[in-house]
């Protein structure tokens, strides 16, 4: 089933004369469980088309489908709702609360939605990222790394239909990168869930099991790196 | 020197005066009543809005802890003016009236000559006319009234008889060898006003002649000078004068006069000595009195009014002491208040205007702090809103953070606002003679609701310019 679809997604900055083309009719499919990586250079369009699929910004024209729900349809407010119960984010910085501890900046969502966690399930992410004996600390006392997979963490919490994480590993270096994109495909597989990355950097992208590659606004190109 | 110029002045005043007390109580009254309908809708409220806003308020309290000396500094200012406002009506509350007015005045009204009032009373030279009493008594509102007789520097002035082996500091007498000394002679309404402070009077007994009272001097407080008097009650003492109406002293007869001390009072500077200081000062009924001179002089005259007759004497007497006879002058209860009154507000309002500038800093100093917290933040709003936080939560986020600050900046306020009370005015207070330390905190009180609410409505009013821009903007902006 496709979790996530988009289709003709446009979105024009500026007038008829100074009109950018952010996204110039991107059609796009992705199945559940499925790890896909959006990979282009610098205002290709990328991050524009992630905060699409996420729903943080409107577009101006086209549809986006998320489990079932055309999610444009829905006033900000629902949309917002929408959000924090279906998609989860995971951005290159800047992802935790620097007031609340690793647990309470993993349930934040659920909380926020007045939900209860499944205190079993959160045990499993935790334990598989590797947060255990962390929980109770501030963000401020965590290394990059590890804020990233607290990040991971609550974006995997409320089981969202798909996690969205743009430039992940953006600020890290390179071991640490490979340790906390080790655990996105991890999770991925461990959990079903389903994951959009976006990233410039090829040598990342190759990690998903299919590659999307995006410029000018538009598709480029897909191609499937492992499974179906 | 007691004169008010202008009628219109005295009669609005003593309106405002009296309507200012009928209503002081019902907007003390509504104040609190309302405080507490507030309070309690306010805890009501509260309690049912804690229970969803869990969350946000956990984290708008964490929040307030993260620039810790900016919280306090901004807590302090806030609260300093309150502070400031609740000393200064303290004090001002504590300008006790009664507490003045008694020093000044026994009565509604003291008339008398203009030297009199200048300190300069001799004796029937400068006595308070007859035909001023009579105008006076002839007026409507008079209810009674009584003359103070004494003789202080004409023919025949008084010396007391020195007791063997006794010394004073002052000039004897050269002719008597004897102090000179202030004797009055009071007929029954400033008999009747005088305070003992040792002893009991027998009002009858004192009449027949034989007997007298000592007065005792009070010091700026109101203390009494205890160790001035020189005789004990049951002692006696003799008088001197030279009576007789030649007009020169030795052409006068000599007489001396033993009485015996029945009871200590209280000489009160402005209302029953002729405004100098005598080592020596006795009170004796008019009736004895006025055995003992042939030419008494009048000092002055005492007498209070009907209830609510205050304006029309105190004009007639302005009136009377302006044109009909200007040598004469009067002082008047009704201004004594009217002064100290006005102190009383120009305290209020100098302490109002400068609580005022302070709390217009101490708002700035919040709006700023809040304003600058809520920019610095924008990108972890917009993360915040990016996980599905709705603009509603985030706005009940702010606006707890804001109540936080109104409630330390309260409690910091009432803390330091009774230390202030306690330590630096019920202290300041004590030195001046007419103030009387009442406690209250009822302006920090009355602020309570005012800082909650600024602090409620603040952050959402801020919060709705930082939203204009939108989520995918602020987080971009952050990104760079």
């Amino acid at each position: 089933m496709a979790i996530l679809r988009t289709e003709n997604l446009r979105k024009y900055y500026g007038s008829e004369d100074t009109c950018v083309k952010a996204l110039d009719g991107v059609d796009l499919t992705v199945e559940e469980g499925e790890f896909v990586a959006v990979v282009g250079t610098s205002g290709s369009g990328k991050s524009t088309l992630l905060h699409m699929i996420g729903g943080l910004d409107r577009p101006t024209g086209g549809t986006v489908t998320v489990a079932g729900k055309d999610i444009f349809s829905l006033k900000d407010d629902a949309l917002t709702v929408f959000r924090r119960r279906k998609i989860g984010f995971v951005f290159q910085s800047y992802n935790l609360i620097p007031v609340l501890n690793v647990r309470e900046n993993i349930l934040l969502p659920i909380e926020l939605d007045g939900g209860k966690a499944d205190p079993e399930y959160i045990d499993r992410i935790t334990g598989t990222l590797g947060l255990a004996e962390k929980m109770d600390r501030l963000p401020g006392q965590l290394s990059g790394g590890q804020q990233q997979r607290v990040a991971i963490a609550r974006a995997l919490a409320s089981k969202p239909a798909i996690i969205l994480a743009d430039e992940p590993t953006g600020n890290l270096d390179s071991k640490t990168s490979a340790d906390v994109l080790g655990l996105l495909k991890v999770t991925s597989e461990k959990f079903r869930q389903t994951m959009v990355m976006i990233t410039h950097n090829e040598e990342i992208a190759q990690l998903a099991d299919r590659i999307i590659r995006i410029e000018d606004g538009r598709i480029a190109g897909g191609r499937h790196v492992q499974g179906e | 020197m007691y004169r008010v110029n202008n009628q219109k002045a005295v009669r609005r005043l003593a309106d405002q005066s009296f309507r200012a007390a009928g209503t002081r109580n019902i907007v003390a009254v509504l104040a609190i009543a309302l405080t507490a309908m507030l309070f309690t809708s306010l805890f009501t409220v509260g309690s049912g809005l804690i229970e969803n806003m869990q969350r946000q308020i956990k984290m708008a309290a964490a929040n307030l802890g993260r620039n810790r000396k900016r919280t306090v500094l901004v807590d302090l200012s806030m609260s300093l003016s309150l502070v400031l406002f609740n000393t200064f009506y303290t004090f001002s509350l504590g300008f006790d009236m009664d507490k003045y007015l008694s020093k000044f005045v026994d009565t509604d009204f003291l008339a008398g000559h203009a030297d009199y009032f200048n300190f300069q009373y001799s004796g029937p030279e400068n006595s308070i006319s007859e035909s001023m009493i009579e105008a006076i008594e002839e007026e409507p509102d008079f209810l009674e009234g009584g003359r103070l007789y004494a003789n202080i520097l004409d023919a025949e002035f008084f010396t007391t008889k020195l007791l063997d082996g006794m010394t004073t500091t002052e000039m004897l007498d050269p002719v008597t060898g004897s102090v000179p000394s202030a004797v009055y002679g009071l007929e029954d309404l400033p008999l009747s006003r005088l305070d003992v402070v040792e002893g009991e009077i027998d009002l009858e007994k004192l009449k027949t002649g034989g007997y007298i009272l000592e007065g005792i001097d009070e010091d700026d407080n109101g203390n009494l000078m205890w160790e001035m008097p020189h005789r004990e009650i049951g002692e006696k003492v003799v008088l001197q004068n030279y009576r007789g109406d030649s007009g020169t002293r030795l052409e006068n007869e000599f007489t001396e006069q033993e009485f015996e001390v029945m009871a200590r009072v209280r000489a009160k500077y402005y209302t029953n000595t002729c405004m100098k200081s005598y080592e020596y000062s006795w009170y004796l009924p008019a009736d004895v009195y006025q055995e003992m001179a042939a030419s008494p002089g009048v000092m002055s005259y005492a007498f209070n009014v009907r209830d609510g007759g205050e304006e029309e004497m105190e004009a007639f007497l302005q009136n009377y002491t302006e044109y009909e006879e200007p040598v004469m002058n009067y002082s008047s209860k009704f201004t004594r208040e009217t002064e100290f009154e006005d102190t009383r507000h120009m305290v209020l309002a100098v302490g109002g205007a400068l609580s005022l500038v302070i709390g217009m800093i101490g708002i700035l100093n919040f709006i700023n702090s809040m304003l600058t917290s809520i920019l610095t933040r924008r990108r972890e709003f917009a993360m915040l809103q990016s996980m599905g936080m709705t603009r509603r939560q985030l706005s009940q986020m702010l606006m707890a953070e804001g109540v936080w600050y109104g409630a330390a900046a309260s409690l910091v306020s009432l803390i330091l606002g009774v230390a202030a009370s306690l330590l630096v005015v019920r202290t300041l207070g004590a030195g001046f003679w007419f103030f009387s330390y009442h406690f209250t905190v009822l302006p920090l009180l009355l602020t309570v609701p005012v800082l909650l609410a600024v602090g409620i409505l603040l952050p959402a009013l801020m919060l709705r310019s930082v939203e204009k821009q939108s989520i995918v903007e602020r987080l971009r902006e952050a990104a760079d």
